[in-house]
């Protein structure tokens, strides 16, 4: 035990002694960058000490700014604006990640793709896991004039409805998507070779510290197996850089880093260092070359912003029905993938300049994730294999902030593709998740007990 | 094991302490904020949506005129209309949360900049051109104010003329769809916020069943919070980012050089949050509520909005243009000092107001 956990061990139970109720509760879930907001800013607000510092905070607002500048076509009028497509899904960061949440998807508001922008990316690939030769890695849906897009996805749910086997026999129902892509720009792969995954974009809360968890952590909590609850969970090896590396980042932990340059590349066609070719070379429809759309400064302070973002603490943690509902967690055995605490790396992340943050080291962290692969059931899969992560298998999401998406967003869709409209779908998706167990307590538990452990869940 | 060891360890070091005074819970926490909330809501933010919506139906009506006759005495009506239908916009910046977000109108209404390339390039297309077809076809950047003002206004290179509209029929036919999608857009942020399923009786009965917020105090948080942000955003954005680089390029109404009368009226619009009441200060705000706990502090905000928005309308008292004015010497202590202002004000909400609320 470090001497700082030491001290932190100490101060909590000084606070136990004078019926505080700080760390008892895990309100500060950001250790030193938790916020203390409710609102619809809440994802949005910088982390307490980078606040308080204004080269920090200066750093902190251009990548701000960076991240919700809506990108017109080049040549831009206006200077540094530019860039856009000419293939695109979105127009900014903020297109999908609106006040660095989880925009409301348009699979619901438009049926698929949107008239502006898409709030989702549609993986592709063949059968063997190579990109088709004329389409990017994602579907680019959304294209400048004279550009055609690759194509349009449309979705149809199906709803099928059950009922609690408990007193109350509480009906519930779960919609089943599924999804086409129409408006091909050119000949399309054949049907039998092409796998698609559609993933609605993850909240941006404490992105810096996920990614300086202690990865001495995530290796013990693989190796951690709880037969009894049949769960097997697994790390995400990927290669992305030529080098091997633990993933954390993505639907299937498939990132290393936070794709600030893959997503400026890919999600909005701006070109940079590290992704100079447009998304569309080789497309018989584009033959200008723009050169690079935007700086390794720029991507940094992106980086930057991202990286700086504070953890919204807990509301209404000391509830009698919020605790009850922490209780149940625990019992149903929910902590267990969705880990409550994790810690940070002692040796301080760095940016992807190489900028140290030594803010965001030796922290204790409450994101309700263990990072770790799982596998879900067919049911959820999408046959979308990555790395290491199977079809089937999805890393544990992250709970911090999720009882403030409705605010923030104004919605409640959750799950890769969005398909839960709310927090009880979303349970009742575990389904088919390895061994089930939890997923059978919770749906045999009481009504009121399923409503606590619910407002748990909304309390983080 | 060894964390039980560490327990035991601890508590013989530590033992329990004599009890602490709790921390005293800031005054917010125990004030009702029922009737803030209600009128807040009904007073001055569905008052603002509505006057957008009826000024934004006046614009429409106003270009259609023009496009039936072309005249400068139309041109100057549509212009004046879309002024008009700027200021409730501007005034409803200070609350910038729920369906004009959520539903992502505050892009379709308010993009920045004009995409002019892809502008041009529809414009000499043969592409039908319908509220319908730019709601439906075109992004954020090929609609809203900001495309509207370009047309209406041209560039200080190319300023727009009756004449010349009159000979491109396709200007025409793009600003009464692009004003049609406006007048759609800001009805459907009205529709939004009324009736019983609206969103303002949510934010009302924020810490209720069925609100927005799980605490009434959220919601008050989050009328704060939009003040101080946009009072950031005009003072470290709007002024901030054209006047740092002397690039007019960068200016938000470069067109109508509307952008003093922009930023003063983001400072109503903390003026009638903090009011609440577009008519005065209102029995129930959040200015009573801090003039409850401290007199001169509601005094100093209050004070301090009307001297933010002087201290803009002063960079321009002269007649100079804000356009100008970023590039002009003499201008440079009006400018900063209208920042500060600003600034000052932040500061005060921030660190005195936010307190009296959240702890």
């Amino acid at each position: 035990m470090s001497g700082r956990r030491w001290w932190l061990l100490v101060s909590a139970l000084v606070s136990a002694c004078t019926g505080e109720r700080g760390d008892d509760e895990l309100v500060q879930q950001g250790g030193t960058f938790t916020v203390n907001d409710a609102t619809a800013y809440s994802y949005m607000s910088p982390a307490p000490a980078i606040e308080d510092n204004p080269a920090l905070l200066e750093r902190h607002l251009n990548g701000d700014r960076l991240y919700g500048l809506e990108r017109v076509a080049s040549p831009a009028r206006v200077p540094g604006t530019g860039g856009l497509g000419p293939l695109y899904v979105g127009r900014s960061c903020v297109s999908c990640h609106q006040r660095d949440g989880r925009t409301k998807p348009t699979l619901f508001t438009s049926g698929g793709s949107g008239f502006d922008f898409s709030t989702f990316l549609v993986f592709m690939k063949n059968i063997n896991g190579e990109f088709f030769p004329d389409y990017g890695r994602v579907l680019h849906d959304h294209a400048i004039f004279g550009a055609q897009p690759e194509g349009r996805l449309k979705v149809e749910y199906t709803e099928a409805c059950d009922e609690f086997p408990t007193e109350e026999h509480e009906r519930y129902c779960l919609i089943t998507p599924r999804y086409w892509i129409t408006d091909w720009y050119t000949t399309p792969p054949p049907e039998n070779e092409l796998a698609i995954s559609v993933r609605v974009p993850l909240r941006h809360v404490g992105l810096g510290l996920m990614m300086a968890v202690d990865q001495g952590e995530l290796r013990a909590l693989a190796a951690t197996q709880y037969p009894e609850f049949g769960i097997t969970p697994r790390l995400q090896w990927i290669q992305e850089r030529g080098v091997w590396e633990i993933g954390v980042g993505g639907h299937k932990a498939q990132h290393s880093d936070l794709t600030v340059e893959l997503g400026f590349s890919s999600n909005l066609g701006i070109t940079n260092h590290r992704f100079p070719d447009n998304v569309a070379r080789g497309q018989p429809q584009i033959t200008v070359d723009e050169g690079l759309e935007i700086s390794d400064a720029e991507m940094a302070d992106v980086d930057f912003y991202l990286q700086s973002l504070g953890v919204p603490a807990r509301r209404n943690a000391g509830d009698p029905v919020v605790r009850r509902g922490r209780e149940l967690f625990q019992q149903a055995g929910c902590h267990l993938c969705h880990a409550p605490t994790l810690h940070t790396s002692r040796t301080p992340p760095r940016l992807i300049d190489g900028t140290p943050m030594p803010m965001l080291a030796d922290q204790t962290i409450h994101m309700y994730s263990d990072l770790l692969l799982h596998d879900m059931g067919p049911a959820l899969g999408d046959q979308f294999t990555q790395f290491q992560a199977s079809g089937d298998e999805w890393r544990t999401a992250p709970l911090w902030g999720i009882g403030l998406q409705q605010v923030v967003n104004g919605h409640t869709y959750f799950l890769h593709d969005g398909r839960a409209r709310n927090l009880l779908e979303a349970i009742m998706w575990h389904r088919e998740e390895e061994g089930a167990v939890s997923y059978e307590i919770f749906r045999h538990l009481p009504k009121a007990d399923r409503d606590a452990l619910m407002a748990f869940v909304n309390s983080l | 094991m060894s964390t039980l060891r560490c327990l035991c360890l601890s508590l013989t070091l530590v033992g329990c302490a004599p009890e602490r005074p709790a921390t005293r819970p800031p005054p917010g926490a125990t004030y009702d904020f029922t009737a803030t909330l209600q009128h807040t809501v009904f007073d001055v933010i569905v008052p603002t949506y509505t006057d957008l919506e009826d000024n934004a139906a006046a614009l429409h009506g106003a270009v259609r005129v023009l496009a039936s006759a072309p005249t400068e005495a139309h041109l100057e009506a549509a212009r004046q209309a879309w002024l008009s239908t700027r200021v409730p916009w501007e005034q409803s910046e200070g609350f910038l949360y729920g369906p004009v977000s959520d539903l992502g109108l505050d892009p379709s209404l308010d993009s920045w900049p004009v995409d002019r390339i892809q502008l041009d390039q529809v414009l000499a297309s043969g592409l039908e051109l319908t509220s319908s077809s730019i709601a439906a076809n075109f992004g954020a950047g090929l609609r809203g104010f900001h495309t509207i003002e370009y047309l209406l206004w041209g560039s200080d290179e190319q300023p727009a003329r009756a004449a010349d509209l009159a000979a491109r029929p396709r200007v025409l036919e793009y600003l009464i769809a692009a004003s049609g999608a406006l007048e759609a857009d800001a009805s459907t942020l009205k529709a939004a916020w009324v009736g019983d399923d609206g969103y303002g009786k949510k934010f009302a009965a924020a810490g209720s069943p069925g609100g927005v917020f799980f605490r009434q105090v959220d919601a008050v948080q989050q009328l704060l919070t939009g003040l101080t942000e946009i009072c950031n955003e005009v003072a470290n954005g709007k002024i901030a980012d054209p006047y740092k680089a002397q690039d007019r390029s960068l200016e938000e109404s470069q067109f109508s050089h509307n952008s003093i009368r922009d930023f003063a009226d983001n400072l109503r619009s903390v003026k009638i949050i903090y009011e609440g009441s577009r008519a005065g200060v209102g029995p129930h705000s959040l200015s009573a509520f801090v003039r409850g706990q401290d007199e001169a502090l509601d005094a100093r905000v209050l004070s301090q909005i009307d001297a933010a928005i002087l201290a803009i309308e002063a960079i321009s008292s002269d007649g100079e243009l804000f356009t100008s004015a970023i590039s002009n010497p003499a201008k440079q202590q009006s400018i900063e000092s209208a920042q500060d202002a600003i600034r000052a004000l932040m500061t005060t909400l921030q660190r005195d107001v936010l307190p009296l609320i959240v702890s």
